[in-house]
């Protein structure tokens, strides 16, 4: 089964897993107009995702292509074009990316690939920062001791 | 529709990238100093001086931070390399400040895991319906962060939570119309981080709503900005408690 690789805004760079596991598969990413129209949005940002775009798909030896338009329908013409019916994807938290691949899934199929993560965490999610940070540290800074504040934010 | 990708020098993309994105963005096509892709990413990690960091993370000013966040926020950079170039050059106590604001991100995507909080992001991010906010004129800490949000499309840590508490705290304004306004302009804008962040000010994280103070402002900005305010007496004058107490009085912004 032939495959494409479909960028998100949470994931641009040639460090992508999806697109490290598939070096051979045309790439996309797509700028969705409906989410644009409806969410205001500045140049600065749009621009920023097209530069990182740019360097990314000028290292890629694989078909890469930038679209705007209907991200459902966009895509599934890219799938046509390059006769893929797998799309592999970095997964993304947005809310928009859950009803985007809800809606591919109706005509093609649609693998996952999990984001890196910086701490491992299981089980409830938690309450305070604190309680995140006494869990992290000694994956994170081996040699110190707890004691963060809570009044830092990133 | 397909938008060509040849690399350019940038004033040539931006021109590209202007024209081809019509329609889709609010505003002039001005780029953000940031330069977007990994390259500019690696380099700022790499230029990261932690001595300074430790010192100057807290200051209002963009270069005080790292300036790393639009990239992490678009998977330039993961924040583990970040974690790993940092305490491998300057050891874990020094790397501490650093990594907690890394720390911080993994926090806001693990509470947007829980229930309520998930569903608070999705209505954020989807209402199409909320204005974003226009603000008349204000104390200079916070027009100065406008002003620097819609020019460069960044903002330090702390003009941030200023603009937030003020929004939220003194102008009455719902937290969504706020987030609206950073997710519009914000070059690392992020719907999870953004919404949560805008509900840790208004108090709905930790049950206590965050105020800052005049010193606090002085402290991050070297005085510069409170030496050039014209308000006629500061709002935010005095101790958290003080500035807290007449946020909740009915005329409380004295001009």
């Amino acid at each position: 089964m032939k495959q494409v690789v479909w960028l998100l805004e949470d994931s641009l760079g040639p460090i992508d897993p999806a697109l490290r596991a598939l070096p051979e598969a045309p790439a996309v990413y797509i700028y969705d107009e409906d989410d644009l129209r409806a969410h205001p949005t500045s140049f600065k940002r749009l621009f920023f995702i097209y530069e990182s775009l740019v360097e990314t798909f000028a290292g890629r030896s694989a078909p890469c292509e930038i679209r705007r338009g209907n991200l459902v329908r966009e895509m599934i013409d890219f799938c046509r074009k390059y006769g893929a019916e797998e799309i592999h994807v970095t997964r993304s938290p947005s809310p928009a990316y859950r009803l985007w691949t809800e809606q591919l899934r109706h005509t093609l199929v649609v693998v996952e690939y999990a984001p890196e993560t910086l701490v491992k965490w299981s089980g409830r999610p938690p309450r305070r920062f604190l309680e995140l940070w006494e869990q992290a540290y000694p994956q994170l800074l081996p040699e110190e001791k707890p004691g963060a504040g809570e009044d830092e934010e990133s | 529709m397909i938008i060509p990708h040849e690399p350019k020098e940038r004033e040539a993309l931006r021109q590209h990238a202007a024209e081809a994105l019509k329609g889709l963005y609010q505003g002039e096509a001005v780029a953000s100093p940031w330069v977007g892709g990994r390259q500019a990413g690696l380099r700022r990690l790499e230029a990261l001086d932690i001595d300074r960091y430790n010192r100057e993370h807290n200051g209002a000013h963009q270069e005080a931070t790292s300036g790393l966040s639009p990239y992490i926020r678009h998977g330039l950079i993961t924040l583990r390399e970040a974690r790993d170039s940092v305490v491998s050059r300057f050891g874990a106590a020094a790397s501490r400040n650093f990594v907690i604001q890394l720390l911080w991100r993994v926090y806001w995507y693990l509470r947007a895991r829980q229930r309520g909080v998930a569903s608070l992001v999705d209505a954020a991010a989807g209402a199409t319906e909320i204005p974003v906010p226009q603000v008349a004129s204000s104390p200079l800490c916070i027009d100065e962060a406008l002003r620097c949000l819609r020019a460069t499309g960044f903002l330090a840590y702390h003009p941030r939570l200023w603009v937030a508490s003020y929004f939220l705290h003194w102008l009455g304004i719902p937290w969504r119309q706020g987030y609206r306004l950073f997710q519009e302009h914000l070059i690392d804008a992020d719907p999870i981080v953004n919404a949560l962040s805008w509900r840790w000010v208004l108090g709905e994280e930790t049950g206590r709503p965050y105020f800052f103070t005049r010193a606090q402002v002085e402290r991050c900005t070297g005085g510069q900005l409170c030496a050039r305010c014209t308000i006629y007496r500061c709002p935010f004058e005095g101790t958290p408690e003080a500035v807290e107490e007449r946020a909740r009085q009915p005329r409380r912004l004295f001009r």
